[in-house]
């Protein structure tokens, strides 16, 4: 069902999407954008920001988002893209890189009688298409694979030998998630 | 236009494609947790090896017990370090006994009671640096058995522990969060601070070792166990009693046993000394808890953030003017509170990082803030006369108590000599 929605949405954007070419050049540019993830797990949304400065085909920005597939995470990252030619509607490509940040509610905070956390790792890279439309803000549409690593430390459930290690003795997980991710968004 | 019309159509066909091969991609999972080896030697050989050592760095001190110049510290599982504290400004790690499994201490007089798991082991400590072992009581301590849920080898003895890290893969389905919310504690942390003392030795709150009169008192997750120490080089095992679960701490006062326990308190009376009887109960919320008493109130911490399922951070007050009908006075909120130990008007607690905090206890339904150590994480602590010795996470500190000001003397670190 999310992957119909979705679906929709895109094709409303694209249909009522024109737009011209905006010249940049050391612009700062906000990138916004929703997105739909499929992985193994199944499906689920996320949102992201980047904001950064484009200069002729180039675009370098800092991202932070909200990942809601299995865990509800915070990814961190650094996000390059480059058009490919000068068109109206002109093909990008795209690679981000950064960290990624568990974001537990109360509830599973407590249930997980309160985890440690580290960032785990943060990668997605894909091709999209950018539709400039008149007043210099353009459209996203964007299609890749993601992967985003969940680190967390649970205390050990099982009895240490020696009691002096019970509150030291954590059992580590490592999460691997790999998702293809559809976006869509703007750029102004 | 017909360009949008194919870039939405390709689009499509790229959504259309993921959807399809969604299944192509795995999550995947692994989980890292210790595995605890043994390592063995025979009964015959550690009990020979029950003596004075020159002295080993502090490493996970335990229990403390001072009695006159001396204090006697638990390492964990490893044996006792003798700490001549003649000088408070400089103390010296003069010996180690090695005994294997001690959790436990004691000290009456010349005789040292300690725990090697399931047997007590009596030394004569009259020469400190000559320790004799005069008797060794054997399986009295049943629980001690057992390590985790691992049956020891009882015709030998655990001396130390091999840990190793092992991955294992999971499966991601089982273990994503809502199975894994399942999880729960299972285990319980036995509280460790003894403290004895020579001329009349001082327990910390967190022991489970306590000396009363002529008996030996000791608790274990859930029974008391007694021993007639009237010749205190020959204990005898007098009686075994089951007195709940989950307890975890001793305080004798004025011919009572105060025993804490994960839900409550318990006043067990000594009117025979060889077998106590509970004099009354009073119940709190899940939490660990020692707990002190003096004429009319006793004094427990109860903190979160322990294998205890705690809840609360607080010091509640009870009135046992009449002790079998304890009764709350007050509760205060605390950081995360441990040990805590009286001396006259003066009230000691050791609030965890919050440092060792100083409260005038006169009137309990208004303590008074008198003073905060800071920069110390504060386990239990000692207050005797003017010397307060508090056991924290990176060594052995010892204050000088001048007018409910406490002034620093000393720190002992761990891992040095």
């Amino acid at each position: 069902m999310a992957k119909v929605i979705f679906a929709c949405l895109v094709l409303l954007v694209v249909y009522s999407a024109n737009g011209q070419v905006a010249k940049q050049k050391w612009k700062f540019n906000s990138v916004n954008q929703a997105a739909l993830l499929a992985g193994g797990g199944g499906d689920a949304f996320a949102l992201q920001t980047i904001n950064g400065f484009t200069k002729n085909k180039w675009y370098a920005g800092a991202g932070v988002g909200l990942d809601l597939y299995a865990d509800r995470t915070v990814p961190v990252f650094i996000d390059i893209r480059r058009d490919l030619n000068a068109k109206n509607n002109r093909p990008f490509v795209y690679a981000d890189m950064g960290l990624n940040f568990l974001w537990l509610n109360a509830t599973k905070k407590a249930q997980r009688l309160s985890p440690k956390t580290s960032p785990g790792a943060y990668y997605d890279i894909g091709v999209g298409l950018k539709l400039i439309s008149k007043n210099n803000t353009a459209v996203l549409l964007s299609a890749g694979y993601t992967l985003k690593q969940v680190k967390e430390q649970l205390r050990s459930p099982e009895m240490t030998p020696d009691p002096a290690w019970q509150n030291e003795n954590y059992d580590r997980y490592n999460y691997i998630y790999r998702r293809f991710v559809f976006k869509f968004g703007v750029v102004f | 236009m017909r360009k949008l019309f194919f870039y939405g159509r390709f689009f499509l066909c790229i959504f259309a494609c993921m959807a399809l091969l969604q299944s192509c991609l795995k999550d995947s999972a692994s989980k890292t947790y210790t595995m605890f080896t043994p390592v063995y030697k025979d009964v015959a050989e550690v009990r020979a090896a029950i003596k004075n050592d020159a002295p080993v760095p502090v490493v996970k001190p335990g229990k403390i017990f001072v009695q006159g110049n001396y204090i006697f510290l638990n390492e964990i599982d490893k044996g006792i370090h003798v700490i001549d504290n003649t000088n408070p400004a400089a103390p010296i790690n003069k010996y180690f006994i090695a005994i294997p499994g001690n959790l436990d201490l004691a000290v009456k007089g010349n005789t040292l009671y300690a725990d090697l798991y399931r047997d007590l082991v009596t030394i004569d400590i009259s020469d400190p640096s000559a320790v004799k072992v005069k008797k060794i009581t054997e399986k009295v301590f049943s629980e001690r058995q057992y390590a985790t849920w691992y049956a020891r080898d009882t015709t030998k003895v655990v001396v130390d522990w091999i840990k190793k890290d092992t991955t294992m893969s999971l499966d991601p389905e089982t273990a994503w969060p809502g199975r894994r919310d399942i999880l729960f504690m299972n285990d319980m942390q036995l509280s460790y601070s003894s403290s004895s003392a020579r001329a009349k030795g001082i327990s910390g709150s967190m022991a489970r070792f306590t000396l009363l009169n002529n008996y030996l008192y000791t608790v274990t997750q859930s029974n008391l166990n007694t021993f007639n120490i009237s010749q205190p080089e020959n204990p005898v095992f007098a009686n075994s009693q089951s007195i709940g679960w989950n307890i975890e701490t001793i305080f004798p006062f004025k011919g009572n046993l105060f025993i804490g326990s994960q839900t409550g308190m318990f006043i067990y009376g000594t009117a025979n000394p060889a077998q106590p009887s509970q004099l009354s109960q009073f119940m709190h919320i899940t939490s660990c808890d020692p707990v002190i008493a003096d004429d009319n109130y006793a004094y427990v911490t109860l903190r979160t953030g322990n294998t205890c399922n705690g809840v609360v951070n607080q010091l509640d007050i009870l009135d046992i003017s009449n002790l079998s009908y304890p009764s709350a006075v007050k509760s205060y909120a605390l950081t995360n509170p441990h040990g805590l130990s009286k001396s006259g008007n003066t009230l000691f607690i050791c609030d965890g990082e919050a440092g060792l905090k100083v409260y005038d206890a006169s009137h309990v339904k208004s303590l008074q803030h008198l003073q905060t150590v800071e920069g110390i994480n504060a386990y239990d602590v000692i207050a005797q006369n003017d010397l307060v010795i508090v056991v924290a996470a990176d060594g052995l500190y010892q204050y000088k108590n001048s007018n409910n000001t406490l002034v620093f003397r000393s720190r002992l670190s761990y891992k040095s000599f």
